[in-house]
């Protein structure tokens, strides 16, 4: 317990420093945002100096930095991300309907790679330097070689030429519509668990030759027990800590992932989104996004942690 | 054979002739190379891309910038008329050879990836070690610090940086050397923490050395082990990162020839878009960082002892 208050209490600053550094990111670095909009992306717009200290008061910049990091923060506390530049409309409801199709594709993506990785890496470890071993040793390594691109290009591409088969437009929920939702996420969500699996494979595979070569494991054998049991009730158990420990970078990987993702498939997520934002100088909005994503790993690594007590009673007891 | 003074034939003991008189270093690299064998064909690939950049003006058949209007989507192996020159790997949308923009595109990667992995990562073991000599609040901030900036996905980050810098091959490695920094003080302080407690830090306290000395003399020298690991191990990363970024269109400037940035037309016309401009780009971006994976996967073997056991 006193475990879990410790990580609680090292969350909550960590996530205020993640504000401020996100804040003074995007309003210390790209200059005046009155200025932008009105000059226009191009810089060609026109306007008189009476329009631009009107626009700093209603965007709120003419104010102190740190009364304008106060009230994004206040606001944030209540739920209120605040208003984005370029579409005028609060970022709420511009981030809502994104979010499916990204916590979608990431989690099915862990799903499926944590499924297919496991086993494979396990079975590596267990008959190691085997052919399986080599085969999946040089599979995975040339995997994470692979950048997800790349992966993604070459899918879509072999697709379109191959099958005529293009990304559809749009997204449907998978509550809403499940086979469309299903033709849409399969070949992403395929791809993004491709790439991902070999991290999580290479993981399992050392962690299972670690476990494997303790004490407890050569007492189940030596008492008679099935090596099936050894292997899963003993050996895999075990192996599942350190496999948990890395799966909430797994998952800041898989949203980094979903970003280049989405724009080869053409998903409309929360990574489509940010670059939009990016292209249209939009920092309000790009704000909130990068601050969504660092909670969301912040907050898996807090699960993680939490979860890891539950798992390891060593270290609940520590 | 050494002669004294005297002029008596002096007895050095030396077991195998030849063997003394080498270079240290050449011992140690031969040493490295029987030993991991998938490092050197790493390293190989690695000074190829070297090799390749520097000589990049002389085997480009064209200029990387010139576009040929009448060769859009060229084949590999089209010829230009006026010049009779070849264009080996085909031409991409606006004409220009493929071949002389993968190998001015490698210059791209290797650049950013050898600068920012240079100096975020020497700026962050430094960092680290000052941090973990220092203990705590120094010590305390600054790994907080650490947490705050590796909370974010690593891509996003990068994205972000560079959105509001503005896209140019200086912002993209600044934003790599934000990335790795953090990561490199973490990595290299847990080792500087077991070192400070090292006799010989001790030792050197004792006979009155100042904290300069102590961080310089005795600390640096023994974090070089996961310092070197880790900058090895990134390379490969940071010319993924680079790549993503110019494929996303906020790395490098579009014109000019690099990996991602070559792949980027693809992620946008899948019909119109001839294989090879697919496979071209792609094959080098992997095998460049297949490369230097399989350099930093045998560093770290030969330098960290105990990820031995867990990796083989």
């Amino acid at each position: 317990m006193r475990y879990i208050m410790h990580r609680l209490v090292l969350y909550i600053p960590i996530i205020l420093l993640v504000t401020v550094l996100v804040f003074l990111l995007m309003r210390v670095i790209p200059g005046d945002p009155a200025l932008l909009i009105l000059a226009g992306t191009s810089g060609e717009g026109s306007f008189n100096k009476e329009d631009l200290v009107n626009l700093r008061r209603t965007l709120g910049t003419d104010r102190p930095l740190y009364v304008q990091y106060g009230t994004w923060v206040w606001g944030l506390l209540h739920g209120e991300l605040g208003t984005s530049l370029f579409y005028r409309t609060p970022i709420k409801k511009e981030m809502g309907p994104r979010l499916p199709a990204t916590l979608e594709l990431a989690c099915l993506a862990m799903l499926v790679s944590v499924v297919l990785a496991v086993p494979l890496g396990a079975l590596s470890a267990v008959k190691q330097d085997s052919l399986l071993d080599y085969g999946a040793r040089m599979f995975t390594f040339a995997g994470i070689s692979i950048p997800i691109f790349v992966t993604g290009l070459v899918v879509v591409y072999l697709l379109v030429r191959l099958f005529n088969w293009f990304p559809p437009l749009g997204y449907a929920t998978l509550w809403e519509e499940p086979w469309t939702n299903l033709q849409q996420v399969t070949f992403p969500t395929l791809t993004l668990a491709f790439f991902e699996l070999n991290f999580t494979a290479r993981v399992t595979r050392s962690a299972m030759l670690e476990v494997l070569r303790e004490d407890y494991i050569r007492t189940a054998r030596s008492k008679g027990l099935v090596e099936r049991r050894v292997i899963l009730l003993h050996a895999l158990k075990n192996a599942a800590l350190p496999i948990i420990t890395v799966s909430a970078w797994s998952l800041a990987r898989l949203l980094g992932g979903t970003i280049i993702i989405e724009k080869i498939f053409l998903v409309p997520g929360m990574g489509t989104l940010l670059l939009d934002a990016i292209t249209a100088r939009d920092y309000t909005l790009i704000q909130a996004i990068v601050l969504f994503y660092a909670v969301v790993v912040l907050t898996a690594n807090l699960v993680v942690d939490v979860l890891y007590t539950w798992l390891d009673p060593r270290i609940r007891y520590a | 054979m050494l002669r004294a003074k005297n002029g008596v034939a002096l007895s050095l003991p030396e077991a195998r002739p030849g063997v003394g008189r080498r270079l240290p270093l050449l011992t140690a690299l031969t040493t490295f190379a029987r030993k991991q064998p998938l490092g050197v064909l790493g390293g190989i690939i690695l000074l190829s891309l070297v090799a390749l950049v520097l000589l990049a003006p002389l085997l480009s058949p064209f200029d990387p910038y010139a576009v040929h209007v009448l060769h859009k989507y060229a084949a590999p192996g089209t010829v230009l008329a006026e010049t009779g020159q070849r264009f080996w790997l085909g031409a991409d949308q606006l004409g220009r050879d493929t071949l002389s923009r993968l190998l001015y595109g490698a210059r791209v990667s290797l650049v950013v990836s050898l600068i920012s992995v240079g100096i975020g990562v020497t700026l962050g073991a430094l960092l680290g070690i000052v941090s973990a000599y220092c203990g705590g609040t120094v010590d305390l901030l600054v790994q907080r610090l650490v947490d705050t900036v590796m909370a974010f996905p690593a891509i996003i980050l990068a994205l972000a940086i560079v959105a509001v810098a503005g896209a140019s091959l200086r912002n993209v490695i600044l934003a790599l050397i934000v990335l790795l920094l953090p990561a490199s003080a973490r990595v290299v302080r847990a080792q500087a923490l077991a070192v400070k407690e090292m006799d010989y830090v001790l030792a050197a306290r004792a006979t009155g050395a100042d904290a300069w000395r102590i961080v310089l003399r005795h600390m640096v020298p023994n974090c070089a082990a996961p310092y070197i690991v880790f900058a090895t191990a990134n390379l490969g990363y940071a010319v993924v990162v680079e790549a993503a970024l110019s494929f996303l269109g906020v790395g490098t400037p579009p014109d000019v020839p690099s990996w991602g940035g070559m792949l980027s037309i693809t992620g946008q016309k899948y019909v119109e878009v001839s294989p090879w401009l697919v496979v071209f780009p792609s094959i080098a971006v992997s095998l460049a960082v297949f490369g230097f994976n399989l350099l930093g996967d045998a560093i770290r073997d030969a330098l960290d002892p105990r990820l031995k056991g867990a990796q083989e």
